[in-house]
């Protein structure tokens, strides 16, 4: 008895101490659940150097900087002719009211120095103009000639603190470089960075060449090739630029792809009008066979963590997009509107999958969620296929092709980027017509 | 006798013809409808919502793009097919340019450790949009000083609350300042508490991330948080009732973008 007296004594009062420190009035609460899309405002005054050339080249690296972070559309560059202060002064002591009186929101600084050895120092430092406090802040060494890549590394750096997400600038695009009219097309494999500089062809004009893929990995490229009026799959190392072709089926190999951990290929062996998805190790040239019936099933791609593939089958009577574990069990439709669904990719980031669709003769390329839910159409056109993530799955990039020519009997085709909500469609600049992108990881 | 029994049959007939239409009282099993106790918070309503500002246009959501009507292109008249194979011949290599050599990075520019931010604001925000040019020039900020009106607000009765215009009219503003990292790995599944102190001029005194935990660890986060505290500073001084102090001096606002996708 004592003790439930005593128990509930105790009880009792913990509860009138609880109740009596507990706020005599509580926060204000409210729920914001909507806001604006605005690039965010970012003053990016020229880097300060002490020679005549690390100013040019301060100035220079300024630009390539400034112009991903454009391209991106999440952000806008100031106007420099609106700067108070120079880069000099804001890069010994940023005046944050002077930046937040022309509405920046961020600040980057930077400078260049030469070391002893003919290397060139490059620090930058990105500031928040309201916080009034530096977010990041990184130094890069490296040789004079290679300045551009460390503007996409710092662009990158600036894009991945104020986002989140991983940036995509310092990488390349790989791509058919096309010429010639419709029905003698040249087609060249070519590479470039993703802003369309440093542009060269990786092979002549000799054969037919598609399909381009970059390893996850590595710098290799998996394409198809015609050889004898076959197509096969070739393996491209672009350091060396030796190449080799994938094994000697008996059929026709198309739509390859490289799995997350670059050791295998994935692709679609065709034999007696029918076509299925095959695996071979990289490494021991074993194949493997994934799906097994008597419909079409090609450009299977896989989920960044590999146990997933997605591909493209019409096994329903249509053209549709599956979904299956790596080793071909429990497939499953996800594509069930209108019109016919192609070329599915997943994204690096693993929450999307871009796919080409038609529909009443227009072409989209849309996203959808793995489990099939939230289908958005993103772009759509005459003609418009071959859609690749960026190293960070938040931009595609794709080809638009578009009748040319005075009575409209030839074809022209261009590269495009877009931003995965559907907004900032960007051409990129190629030498020649331009097809089937393919995006590379970010640079080694 | 014959007669009293059929008179008798007959009352009982009557009896349960009215039994079976009518029913026994007790047997009667009676549905009350008991109201279901609601919680109905009182509070004083304006009869409109009186924000003086616009309302925020509706967010751009990313839709299909609105499909042009496609222009009607002659058709070619037939692909012709791919003629002849090319080259017999494997594909050749052109001289491949060597990559651009790997730069090596050093990392000790130092980057200044990362804390989740309490940030003070000092300043006021400045007046926008100066209309003659001497006030680009020199103005002293006036709004450092508490106003009388913040002072009156001081002596606010406890129980006064924010009415739902008030309510709505700060969340506005909020909206306004913000812009979304949209488009970010399920940002639309996050949510962002920013705790705020406002000063009685009711311009902020100090905001910080409340879950700091994940502030460090999840960037995704990290850029939503900031993108909220950036919010919060630019809307500074906010869009409340001067003499309702005590009703907004500490508020919790939460962002989370799950309207606009």
């Amino acid at each position: 008895m004592k003790i439930q007296n005593f128990l509930l004594a105790f009880f009792a009062a913990v509860f009138f101490l609880f109740a009596g420190s507990a706020p005599a009035r509580a926060d204000l609460k409210i729920n914001v659940n909507v806001g604006q899309v605005n690039p965010m405002p970012i003053a990016i005054p020229d880097f300060t150097g002490s020679a005549g050339d690390d100013a040019n080249l301060g100035h220079d690296l300024v630009d390539v900087i400034s112009a991903d972070l454009t391209r991106s559309g999440l952000f806008r560059t100031l106007d420099p002719k609106s700067f108070i202060q120079n880069g000099q002064q804001a890069q010994a002591n940023p005046n944050f009211s002077e930046w937040a009186a022309i509405n920046a929101q961020a600040l980057v600084t930077g400078s260049i120095s030469k070391t002893g050895n003919g290397r060139t120092r490059v620090e930058f430092r990105l500031w928040d103009v309201s916080a009034q406090e530096q977010l990041t802040g990184k130094a890069f060494m490296t040789t004079p000639t290679n300045w551009r890549r460390i503007g996409h590394i710092i662009a990158d750096e600036i894009y991945k603190r104020i986002t989140g997400e991983q940036g995509y600038f310092d990488s390349r695009i790989v791509y058919i470089s096309e010429t010639g009219p419709y029905d003698h097309r040249i087609k060249r494999l070519a590479i470039m960075d993703q802003d369309g500089e440093n542009h060269h062809f990786l092979t002549d004009g000799d054969t037919l060449v598609l399909t381009p893929r970059f390893s996850p990995t590595s710098q290799q490229i998996t394409y198809m090739a015609y050889y004898h009026n076959k197509p096969r799959v070739y393996l491209y190392d672009i350091d060396s630029g030796r190449q080799e072709k994938l094994g000697d089926f008996p059929g026709m190999t198309f739509a390859p792809r490289f799995s997350p951990d670059g050791n295998k290929v994935v692709m679609s062996l065709s034999k007696n009008g029918n076509s299925d998805i095959y695996t071979m190790d990289l490494r021991n040239h074993g194949v493997s066979q994934l799906t097994h019936d008597n419909s079409i099933n090609t450009s299977p791609s896989y989920s960044p963590d590999g146990k997933f593939i997605t591909f493209e089958s019409d096994r329903s009577g249509t053209p549709e997009i599956y979904v299956m574990n790596s080793d071909g069990s429990g497939a499953h439709r996800i594509t069930f509107g209108d019109g016919h669904y192609s070329s599915p990719v997943w994204s690096p980031r693993g929450d999307l999958i871009a796919f080409t669709r038609l529909y009443q003769n227009q072409f989209y390329i849309g996203v959808i969620h793995p489990d099939g839910h939230g289908e958005r159409l993103i772009t759509q056109g005459y003609d418009v296929e071959g859609p690749t993530w960026a190293p960070n799955g938040r931009v595609l990039a794709y080809f638009k092709e578009l009748p040319s020519g005075w009575n409209k009997t030839e074809r022209s085709a261009q590269l495009y980027t877009i931003d995965l909500t559907g907004f900032n469609e960007m051409k990129v600049n190629t030498p020649l017509d331009a097809s089937d992108p393919a995006w590379s990881p970010l640079n080694p | 006798m014959r007669r009293s029994s059929i008179y008798t049959s007959a009352a009982f007939h009557a009896l349960l013809l009215m039994l079976a239409i009518m029913g026994l009282p007790f047997l009667a099993h009676h549905e009350f409808d008991i109201p279901q106790p609601i919680t109905v918070d009182l509070i004083e309503i304006s009869k409109v919502t009186q924000t003086n500002r616009v309302a925020p246009p509706a967010p751009p959501k990313p839709e299909p793009p609105k499909p042009e009507p496609p222009k009607p292109q002659p058709a070619p008249p037939n692909p012709v097919p791919q003629p002849a194979p090319p080259v017999p011949q494997p594909p050749k290599p052109e001289p491949v340019k060597p990559t651009p050599p790997v730069q090596q990075i050093d990392e000790n520019a130092p980057p200044k450790k990362e804390k989740p931010k309490v940030v003070k604001k000092v300043e006021p925000k400045k007046p926008t949009a100066p209309k003659d040019f001497s006030s680009v020039l020199k103005n002293l900020d006036v709004s450092k000083q508490p106003t009388p009106v913040a002072q009156a607000a001081q002596q606010a009765p406890i129980g006064e609350k924010m009415t739902m215009s008030e309510e709505d009219a700060l969340r506005s503003q909020l909206e306004q300042c913000w812009d979304v990292p949209i488009g970010a790995k399920d940002v639309e599944n996050m949510s962002v508490d920013i705790f705020m102190v406002i000063n009685p001029d009711r311009t902020l005194r100090e905001a910080h991330i409340v879950d700091t935990s994940r502030y460090n660890s999840d960037t995704v986060f990290q850029a939503l948080a900031d993108s909220a505290l950036r919010a919060v500073q630019r809307c500074s001084p906010f869009d409340v009732p001067p003499d309702k102090y005590n009703t907004w001096n500490t508020t919790t606002v939460t962002f989370n973008p799950k309207d606009m996708m």
